[in-house]
């Protein structure tokens, strides 16, 4: 059995370029690009009106934004390599500055280098992110800012492969990450150990998602198959295939009962998790899609949304009846 | 064709300052004629003197040299006790005539070709390039300072023949390997009048394929040149090009770089100038295009992709419609020094569309720059080179010339 979704909005150039990112709160979309600010549209209302706009926060675009699901905390990850934190003081209201985390240098002495992919915990207390040279950091956004709360390496120091994409589990226990060279890799964050080397996908695995119950955790990428893993177990539990192309975003829906998965041809689909099977695939442009997110479940259908090489972004919902 | 680029590949334009045709007196007004060459031409012209002397009255002869290492003058002599220092005296003795003759003619020579003159003597280019060195040392003077450059870097093969000052005429379409970028000073003339397009090339590999298959002569775009600075360019090669460029301003150029940050950067050297010479004048290329690899030749556009999996359309399609053949289909991935410099030269060009001083094309760069960023990709023209189809690729991306 197949599921409908039906386009119910596009804002046409949302950006000046390529959207790279997109992050979804209950009321709101943030998205970002190549080029330097960041744009907030509402998704109470059904013209997903442009509410608010970052100027100048990343001079040279900015590749990753992940929101808290709380929908309080915000953080970006620019080009120039700066990483950026936002804050909202109650749903609804404007983004603000919440300082930036200093990647250069840190108390400890060693930078984190390069930040690349960002992951927020469910409050936004914790923010992960992965290097160029593999590691991962984890920071306490909370706390003291100039630490890094857990370091993580994938290799001897400085000679890991490049992490793509990473992932907070939502209860706040584990970090996963997606590497340049196929591997996948799941750390604890209770004992600061790495906690299984996953048999990953041989190719560069560009975005993982932990299931919202964290008993399952998605990585998909250029081999065009999604894996998923048991995490209790650290077994490979399947895989999705139906992708013709690179795979360059995952994303579970609230019930952990669907997978949203978009690809570099421009197609996005939709994946039951219990008939290991896809039930929808859509395609509003031929371009490459960079994000594609689900829309936190505030009305009766589920909805999500697509962003990518367009510069546009499109709202789909769930078609009610058969 | 205009008349205007017919007329221009005969002659060059004279007039004082334009550059192109320097006489003794230009090279003044240029600021190319060392202020010390009457100097430097009075030292050589006493040398050769008291030789010619020395002969009449049956002396050794002696060249006067000063040691790099030491500093220390010492006399080579002829005859001498060993054969080295009569080998010595005899190369110096060739290198000061010919440094003099290019003084007097106000030309310029190369340590290349002053090697060519006569390779059994001298046995080797590095030899060479010491004396020039050392000669350069003894009289306190600049190698330019005795009309002696370094080989020029770059190769250059097309439908083109150029005249030379000293009255040589070099056809550029002959040696399958490619011929050395002519210093602009030696140059009289450019008959490049059936040239269509230059295409300068990042990598010598891919140069010499090209040149093997004869590109200019067989390309789809008509005939044309290729030229090459073997990776980042010399002066010589800049300048050539902002010579060819001044001489035939119809003439469209073409970049063909590797996709990564440095052949980003080695085109934005050939189009924009280097940091270090930004204030140098007469070497850039600001209507250098970009013709590839992009990522999307890298990657394939997916809407190519798909159109094939709908073939109801074929023939019916012009052939400039059809997807363009795909490059690869696996590249590399950056190195972390090929990010940094990534990250830079993005800074770069952002500075630059800040400061309003950009075009479309610096726009593409900055999105092609993320886009390699993001995914982490970079492709090599040897790579396109081992498929095989450069020049069917090229034949697809090189605009042909409508007339």
């Amino acid at each position: 059995m197949s599921k409908q979704y039906l386009t119910t909005h596009t804002v046409d150039q949302a950006h000046l370029t390529d959207i790279f990112s997109i992050a979804a709160t209950p009321t709101a979309l943030i998205s970002a690009s190549g080029s330097s600010s960041l744009h907030i549209h509402s998704t109470t209302d059904s013209a997903f009106p442009l509410v608010q706009t970052l100027s100048n926060v990343h001079k040279l675009g900015c590749h990753h934004v992940a929101v808290s699901r709380d929908g309080k905390i915000a953080a970006s990850a620019g080009f120039g390599g700066e990483l950026k934190v936002w804050k909202q003081s109650e749903p609804g209201s404007n983004w603000e500055p919440f300082g930036e985390i200093d990647t250069k240098s840190s108390a400890s002495g060693k930078g984190a280098g390069e930040v690349w992919a960002i992951a927020l915990s469910e409050n936004g207390q914790f923010l992960a992110s992965t290097t160029y040279d593999g590691r991962i950091n984890v920071w306490d956004l909370f706390g003291d800012r100039t630490t890094k709360l857990r370091e993580y390496e994938t290799a001897s120091a400085g000679s890991g492969s490049f992490g793509l994409c990473v992932d907070l589990s939502r209860d706040g226990k584990f970090t996963a990450s997606g590497h340049q060279n196929g591997a996948v890799y799941v750390f604890n964050n209770d004992t600061g150990r790495i906690q299984y080397s996953l048999p990953g996908l041989v190719k560069p695995v560009r975005t993982i998602a932990f299931s919202p119950a964290s008993t399952r955790l998605a990585a998909a990428g250029d081999a065009a198959t999604i894996a998923v893993y048991d995490t209790k177990h650290g077994e490979h539990v399947g895989n999705l295939t139906g992708h013709a192309a690179w795979i360059t975003s995952l994303d579970w829906s609230n019930t952990g009962e669907y997978l949203l998965s978009g690809a570099f041809d421009g197609k996005v689909k939709v994946w039951s998790i219990d008939r290991g099977a896809c039930v929808a695939t859509h395609s509003e442009t031929d371009q490459a899609l960079w994000a594609a997110r689900w829309l936190p479940k505030t009305v009766k259908n589920e909805m999500f949304c697509t962003a990518g090489a367009n510069r546009s972004l499109t709202f789909y919902r769930e078609a009610t009846g058969a | 064709m205009s008349s205007q680029s017919s007329s221009s590949s005969s002659t060059l334009p004279s007039s004082p300052g334009s550059g192109f045709t320097p006489g003794p007196e230009d090279l003044d007004l240029m600021g190319l004629r060392n202020p010390r060459t009457g100097a430097t031409i009075s030292i050589i012209k006493d040398i050769l003197e008291d030789i010619l002397d020395a002969l009449k009255e049956n002396r050794i002869l002696t060249i006067p040299l000063r040691s790099r290492r030491s500093g220390h003058w010492r006399a080579i002599r002829f005859p001498a006790p060993t054969e080295t220092e009569v080998k010595k005296f005899t190369c110096l003795l060739q290198i000061l005539h010919l440094s003099h003759e290019c003084l007097i003619s106000g030309t310029i020579i190369t340590k290349r070709n002053i090697y060519y003159q006569n390779p059994e003597l001298f046995g080797s280019q590095a030899y060479v390039d010491k004396l020039v060195d050392d000669i350069a040392f003894t009289f306190g003077v600049g190698r330019d300072a005795l009309n002696i450059v370094a080989a020029c870097k770059g190769l250059l093969a097309g439908v083109m023949s150029i005249s030379m000052k000293d009255s040589s005429i070099q056809n550029y379409s002959l040696d399958p390997n490619g011929t050395l970028v002519p210093d602009v000073k030696a140059i009289d003339y450019i008959d490049a009048a059936s040239v269509k397009w230059v295409l300068v090339v990042e990598k010598e590999a891919t140069f010499r394929g090209l040149v093997a298959s004869r590109y200019f002569e067989s390309s789809r775009a008509g005939p044309g040149a290729i030229i090459t600075g073997k990776g980042y360019p010399d002066l010589a090669t800049r300048q050539f090009l902002n010579l060819l460029h001044t001489v035939l301003p119809q003439l469209p150029f073409y970049a063909l770089v590797d996709f990564d940050p440095d052949g980003l950067a080695i085109m934005r050297t050939y189009k924009c100038g280097s940091l270090a010479l930004g204030h140098e004048e007469n070497i850039t290329l600001p209507n250098l295009s970009w013709l590839g690899p992009k990522s999307h030749d890298i990657l394939g556009c997916p809407s190519c992709i798909h159109q094939g999996d709908s073939s109801q359309i074929d023939d019916e399609v012009p052939l400039t419609a059809t997807a363009p053949p795909r490059l690869m289909e696996v590249s590399s991935a950056l190195t972390v020094g090929d990010r940094k410099k990534g990250v830079r030269l993005l800074e770069k060009l952002v500075v630059n569309i800040d400061q309003g001083n950009s075009e479309e094309e610096e726009k593409e760069l900055v999105h092609e720059l993320q886009l390699m960023l993001i995914l982490n990709i970079k492709a090599e023209i040897q790579a396109i080179d081992e498929a095989g189809d450069v020049t069917e690729w090229l034949d697809h991306s090189l605009p042909s010339s409508s007339g």
